[in-house]
């Protein structure tokens, strides 16, 4: 058994151990995308005023910075923190699958739970540049989806995004094959298809968890 | 000349260290909380959702959960981010004062400066699981006390401690301190902890001469 942590993994590393294959698409992924909603008055009005505070500093922002001017916000304002399921923050995950004990710590997760996550729905990675300058965002969002998947082990597609200053890139990981989405920039009208696509999420969830 | 971080402080070693001392209130503590602020409807909501996500979990957070889904949410409703002031977290502070050599990372700053903080006007402090060997107030007071010294202007600065659902708010203006009552966040408290916060933001802007 190898033991390795969530840092260390690169997509092409992923790949070739587990044999997971990139798609250019993914209709799981077209659909989330795709759920669009009218951005309330009361969302548009809080989204500007957000975006007009970090907008000035982001270039500045260390990634502790990063999270709690710009993701957590959104994340809470698209309410996914409910009794059902909640947003987790830098949260251990751990399995072992293909003779590989993957260990980590997810920068951010949507969980059933409240309080502490049981099953994870959604996994964020945010780039480390002061503490991790080299590693590749997207293939650690990969093995923390990968976990998940073995965690859920439900058949059902796992959701992630990965985060690089500005940029928002989501992920669908459906069985052995997962799929980028375009990037979205936080400093536009990018900022309105993040929050939608993260209130589609809610909607996914609570369609799994058969909530109305 | 001792090497020290801010997380091995307590009020007490403070006070004999720098000879501080705490009152039982200060006009310049008294003045900040009395600050007016009726929240209008859109502050309101947003408060509440705010206090929901609270409720629903706040015992079980870590500390990063509790700064990332109340305090800076609470803090960035104030929008006191502008291109002469900023809220900042973990940056790095050091200084020489006294005798010790102080250095650490402070958890939440207002300090003047947009990407990166110069003169710090404000100083905040969360409870964590790793606390070394102080507290959350020593953590603040030090830290307080090292951006008086870089200030060097006279004013006081201001300062604040939160543990989990509750927030007390300190002044120090030269070599005394006050600490307010625990305001809680699960509460109508949260009103006034935002209410607090635009007082700040409001006595900052003057003092740089924001309009």
């Amino acid at each position: 058994m190898e033991k390795s942590n969530f840092r260390d993994w690169t997509l092409t590393e992923v790949d070739t151990v587990f044999g997971l294959k990139q798609a250019d698409d993914l209709p799981t992924l077209t659909e989330w995308l795709g759920v669009g909603s009218e951005v309330l008055e009361y969302e548009q009005h809080y989204l500007s005023t957000l975006q007009k505070g970090f907008k000035k500093g982001i270039n500045g922002f260390n990634e502790t910075e990063l999270a709690n001017k710009v993701i957590s916000p959104i994340f809470v304002f698209a309410e996914l923190c409910t009794n059902d399921y909640s947003y987790f923050l830098e949260r251990k995950m751990s399995a072992n699958i293909s003779n590989q004990e993957l260990t980590g710590r997810v920068d951010g997760m949507v969980a059933s739970g409240f309080r502490d996550p049981q099953k994870p729905f959604f996994c964020l990675n945010e780039y480390k540049r002061e503490k991790d300058p080299d590693g590749d965002p997207a293939g650690q969002v990969l093995i923390a989806m990968l976990v998940a998947q073995h965690q859920n082990s439900d058949g059902l597609p796992i959701y992630g995004c990965y985060v690089i200053g500005r940029l928002w890139v989501f992920v669908v990981l459906e069985g052995n094959e997962y799929a980028f989405s375009n990037g979205f920039s936080v400093d536009n009208g990018g900022i309105y298809h993040i929050f939608n696509i993260l209130k589609g999420l809610k909607g996914i969830i609570n369609q799994r968890l058969g909530i109305e | 000349m001792e090497k020290s971080n801010f997380r091995d402080w307590t009020l007490t070693k403070i006070n004999k260290a720098f000879g501080t001392e705490e009152l039982e209130t200060l006009d310049v503590l008294d003045e900040w909380l009395a600050f007016e602020h009726t929240c209008d409807a859109y502050e309101e909501r947003y408060l509440k959702r705010v206090r929901s996500v609270l409720l629903l979990g706040v015992d079980g957070w870590n500390e990063v959960e509790v700064e990332n889904k109340i305090i800076s949410p609470i803090i960035e409703l104030t929008e006191i981010d502008s291109r002469k002031v900023s809220y900042f977290l973990e940056r790095p502070l050091s200084h020489t004062l006294g005798n010790y050599e102080l250095t650490g990372i402070i958890d939440g700053m207002i300090a003047s400066g947009f990407r990166d903080p110069d003169a710090p006007y404000f100083c905040m402090s969360e409870f964590k699981k790793e606390m070394g060997s102080g507290t959350p107030n020593g953590q603040a007071l030090i830290s307080m006390l090292v951006a008086q010294d870089i200030n060097a202007d006279g004013f006081p600065v201001y300062g604040c401690y939160i543990t989990g659902r509750h927030w007390y708010f300190i002044v120090l203006k030269e070599n005394k301190y006050a600490i307010s009552k625990s305001y809680s966040a699960d509460d109508d408290g949260i009103f006034d902890i935002f209410r607090i916060m635009l007082g700040l933001k409001e006595m900052i802007y003057k003092r740089l001469g924001i309009v």
